[in-house]
Parts: C-alpha cells; structure tokens; sequence
C-alpha cells in the first residue's frame, strides 16, 4: 500500500468519523439526560439525506436554502416527536423509560424506513438513493485527493460539533443538560425542569441527526434501509467513547470510520459491520460498570 | 410560615409516614431528629415535592403546595440541601452556583454570589475546581452555596453532618448559625442531636414514621426520653 492511498484512506475515515461523532453524541446526550434510547436516531438522519435529495436534486434549489428547510423541519418533528412519543413516558422509573423508548422508537424506526421506501419507489424512483451531488470540485493538498464533498462533510462535522459544544457549555439550558446527565437527582432539587430539558435535547438531537444525513448523502449516498445501520454505528460510539461525552465521542467516531474503511478496503465492505460489533464489545467489557451506571441510573 | 397537617407518604405498600402534623414559623429553626428509617427524609422529600403525598395537606406561606411541581416550590422560596449533596461531580464550583441560581427571585447573580463566597471564602478559592475533588466537608459547603443561590426564604438541609469530622461539623454549623441570624428559616435532619439542638429554637422526635416527641431545643437536650429514643437503636 502506498503511503497516498493510506492517507486518502485516513482522510475518508476520518470523514465518516466526525459525521459518526456528531451523530453519537446527540445520540448518547439524549441516552444521558433522558434514559431515551432513540433506535430511530440513524432513521432521522437517513430522513434527512431523503429530504435534502428530494430539495436539491429533484426541486434544484440551492444547497443552502435546503440546508435551512432541512433543519427547520427537522427541529419541528423533533418537537413533535418528543411532545407525542417520548412525553407520555415522562416520570415513570428510568428502567421503564429505557424499555418503553426502545420500542416506542423502534416502531418509528420500522414504520418509517418501510413508508419511505415504498413511497419513493414508486414516486421518484425505482431503486430508491439518497445522494446530493454539488459538484464540487477535488481539493490537492500534498499530492493527496480530497474530494471536495467529503472535505464539506468534514467542515460541516467540525462546527457542528463546535456549535454543540458551545450550546452544552455557554448556555443555561446547555447547562442544566449537563446537570441532569451528571446527577438528575440533584438537578431536580435544585429547580431545574427535567421535562423542559429532555424536549430541548430531543429536538436538538433530531435536528442534528436530520442536518448530519444531508452532508453524509453529500459525501456518501444511502439507502432508505440504512438508519438501523447508523443507530448501530452511533449505539457503538457512544458505548466506546462515554455516554454524553463530546470529546470521547470524537475520538471513538473517528476511530470507528478509520477502523471501517480499513476493513472495508483490506476485507470488503460487508466486513464493516463486523468491525462496529467488535468495537462495541471491546468497549462494553472495557466500561462494564460506567455502561450499566450510565445507562440506569 | 409552613404547616404540614397529617402528611401520609407511602412507597408502594410501605408507610413511611403516618400522619404528621408539623408548623414552622418565619425565622425558626427547628430540628427533625431520631433513628435511621424513622421518615424524617421523606418528610422533606414531600415537603420538596420529590415525592407524592399519599395525604394530608401541605402549605407554605398560607398557599397550598399540594400538586406543585419541585421546580415551582424552588421559585417560591423553598430549598432543600439532599442528603449525600447531589452535586455535579463533573462541574465546576462556580457552575454549580450558576446552576442553583433562580431569577425572579428579586436578587441578582452577583449579589448572592458575592454573599455566597463571603459566606464560604474556601468556595471562591476553589471556584474553577471540580466538585468532585473537594473535601467531604468543601462538598457539604458547595450543597448549602448551591441551594443558597435560590435566594431561599426556608432552607431543609438534610443530615448535613453526614460522614463529616466533628470538628468540620462544628464549622459547619457555625455557618448555619450565620445563616440563621440573618433570618433565615431553617428546617435541619440530623442524627448528630448535639450541634443541632444548639442551632435550634424546637424540635421534633420521629420514630417508625410517628412524631414522638416535640418541644423546645433546650428542654429536649436535658430529655431522658430523647436519650431513650437513640439508645433504643443503638
């Protein structure tokens, strides 16, 4: 192997990692604030990259302006989700919570990856891909290929990651967030509103998820059966890197997508699964405890 | 200032309390004592809104609490120090006073802040460390600053001596006499009957869920019958 086919192999990593370090980390916030375990997570971003190719490429509007429609509806269906699947489980123990979120959130999964593709099959087109092509040309840089969708994506991955952070430590809801993924006891003494939290955290988390499909359908197209796939890959990181924590979040995302790439090109794509099974098992029998502890609390 | 009459609190089948009448006045402080699982923890749980009231009525200020949410008992004036602190063990000390700050309590940051470290001049030392690595009694500290922060008109502080060195709880307790002369009404559990029947104006003896024994801080200290209480467990 030549020393620029790793590197572009890195850089494809590293690609998919900070799109899998976005997702994981809305992910896993939302597992630590709320005991929501939200299976449709990689639905909504596969609902995203179903969106943005339906804006761009079938009504020609700019990028831009999808990108705005893309999370302004994503932030509504985040609030209407929250408000008619995730309220009702309010309030009751978070073992319940934990459970009931699962089924509840794998019945959306199901329910929306079946309705997307049979309807876009037979409106758009029959072998439904979500993919936005900007043609954007390739970047050089020391004689390594970059291509300049999968360096957007990696742009886009930076600051949203960036604007997380910020969100999380600059303001008082980001704040209290944090308070009641750390101790939700002392948080709910002290007056903070764990309902109020838990619907600004799902909201942002679905957003997020619906903004994180458009770029990886920029860098990478997907199909509509892919969202368990993503949730697997999010489940996977947050287990690796902590759950609700940005920077661990990070380097297991990057970790991951290096470590799938390299599988994929030394033994075929349909080993990259395996690689997520291996990376969580590692990392269930590395954090034994902090997983349990984290998870019911 | 606060009136509890025939609070009834139950955990599934298990009655914690039976039917408790208590009152305190603006100003007061009064102490909760007696063994371990006598419900003096749940009563202010109910008293805080973490737990239902299964009956009884609750009321502060001459308005009923009853079917309030914690966080709105926390915007009229109530505060309560947790047992064991609950604190953010990943936070900073200033986030955890930013965190406990309330608006439209009619004071603002600053000012309850600077009362705060005036209060506790080891928190302003520490203001950039994470709680998690403050001593027991730094912890304690940072709990009461924390619920401070609400501007509270009635504070319940919950076995605050727990675990402490008597001597970190002598300081401990002259905070809570500050506190106190600044007209603060305080509501205090403990098992250390000492240093808090000192602070106290009354108290109350709980046992198995009951209140046994009332009266004046003074007369209970001399009490053969508050003695009986502790060595019964003991």
């Amino acid at each position: 192997m030549t020393l620029q086919l790793m590197t572009e192999l890195l850089a494809g990593g590293a690609v998919l990692g900070g799109l899998y370090a976005l997702m994981a980390f809305a992910f896993s916030l939302v597992l630590a604030t709320t005991h929501v375990l939200n299976v449709a997570h990689g639905t909504f971003m596969v609902l995203g990259a179903a969106l943005s190719t339906l804006l761009v490429r079938e009504a020609h509007l700019p990028f831009v302006v999808s990108v705005a429609l893309v999370f302004g509806t994503f932030l509504l269906a985040g609030w209407a989700f929250e408000e008619g699947l995730i309220r009702p489980l309010q309030g009751r123990p978070p073992v319940q919570v934990l459970v009931g979120s699962i089924l509840v959130t794998f019945g959306v999964a199901i329910t929306a990856e079946a309705l997307l593709g049979y309807y876009w099959a037979r409106a758009v087109e029959p072998q439904p891909i979500f993919a936005v092509e900007l043609g954007l040309p390739s970047l050089r840089v020391g004689g390594v290929a970059i291509s300049g969708p999968r360096a957007l994506a990696l742009v886009f991955s930076v600051v949203a990651v960036a604007v997380l952070h910020v969100l999380l430590t600059r303001t008082r809801l980001g704040q209290q967030a944090r308070a009641v993924a750390q101790n939700r006891v002392g948080a709910l003494v002290i007056g903070i509103q764990p309902s109020r939290v838990a619907r600004t955290v799902l909201t942002v988390s679905v957003a997020a998820a619906g903004l994180a499909g458009t770029f990886y359908a920029v860098a990478v197209p997907l199909n509509p059966y892919e969202g368990l796939r993503l949730t697997m890959v999010a489940f996977t990181v947050a287990a690796a890197g902590g759950i609700g924590n940005l920077p661990g979040a990070l380097w297991a995302g990057v970790g991951l997508g290096i470590a799938e790439v390299l599988t994929g090109y030394w033994a075929g794509a349909v080993w990259s699964p395996v690689t997520y099974l291996l990376v969580l098992f590692g990392a269930l029998l590395a954090r034994r405890g902090e997983a349990v502890r984290g998870l019911v609390r | 200032m606060l009136e509890v009459r025939s609070l009834e609190v139950r955990y599934g089948d298990f009655v914690a309390v039976h039917g408790i009448s208590l009152a305190v006045r603006q100003g007061e402080a009064v102490a909760l004592l007696g063994p371990n699982g006598a419900g003096k923890t749940t009563v202010l749980r109910a008293i805080h809104g973490l737990v239902p009231m299964y009956s009884g009525t609750l009321s502060y200020k001459d308005r009923s609490l009853v079917g309030l949410p914690t966080w709105e008992r926390v915007r009229l004036g109530i505060a309560l120090v947790p047992e064991g602190r609950e604190l953010f063990g990943g936070m900073r000390v200033e986030e955890h006073l930013e965190l406990g700050f309330v608006p439209g309590r009619g004071r603002s940051y600053d000012s309850l802040r600077a009362e705060v470290y005036e209060l506790f001049p080891v928190l302003a030392e520490r203001r950039r460390q994470v709680a998690g690595t403050l001593s027991g009694g730094e912890q304690q500290m940072l709990a009461i600053a924390r619920a401070l922060m609400s501007a509270p008109e009635l504070l319940m502080l919950d076995e605050p001596s727990l675990g402490l060195a008597p001597r970190v709880v002598r300081a401990l307790y002259e905070k809570l006499a500050v506190l106190r002369r600044r007209g603060l009404t305080l509501i205090v559990v403990e098992q250390y009957v000492h240093e808090v029947l000192r602070l106290a104006d009354r108290a109350y003896v709980l046992e198995g869920g009951r209140i046994v024994l009332e009266g004046g801080a003074e007369g209970l200290l001399r009490d053969p019958r508050l003695q009986r209480t502790y060595l019964a467990v003991s």
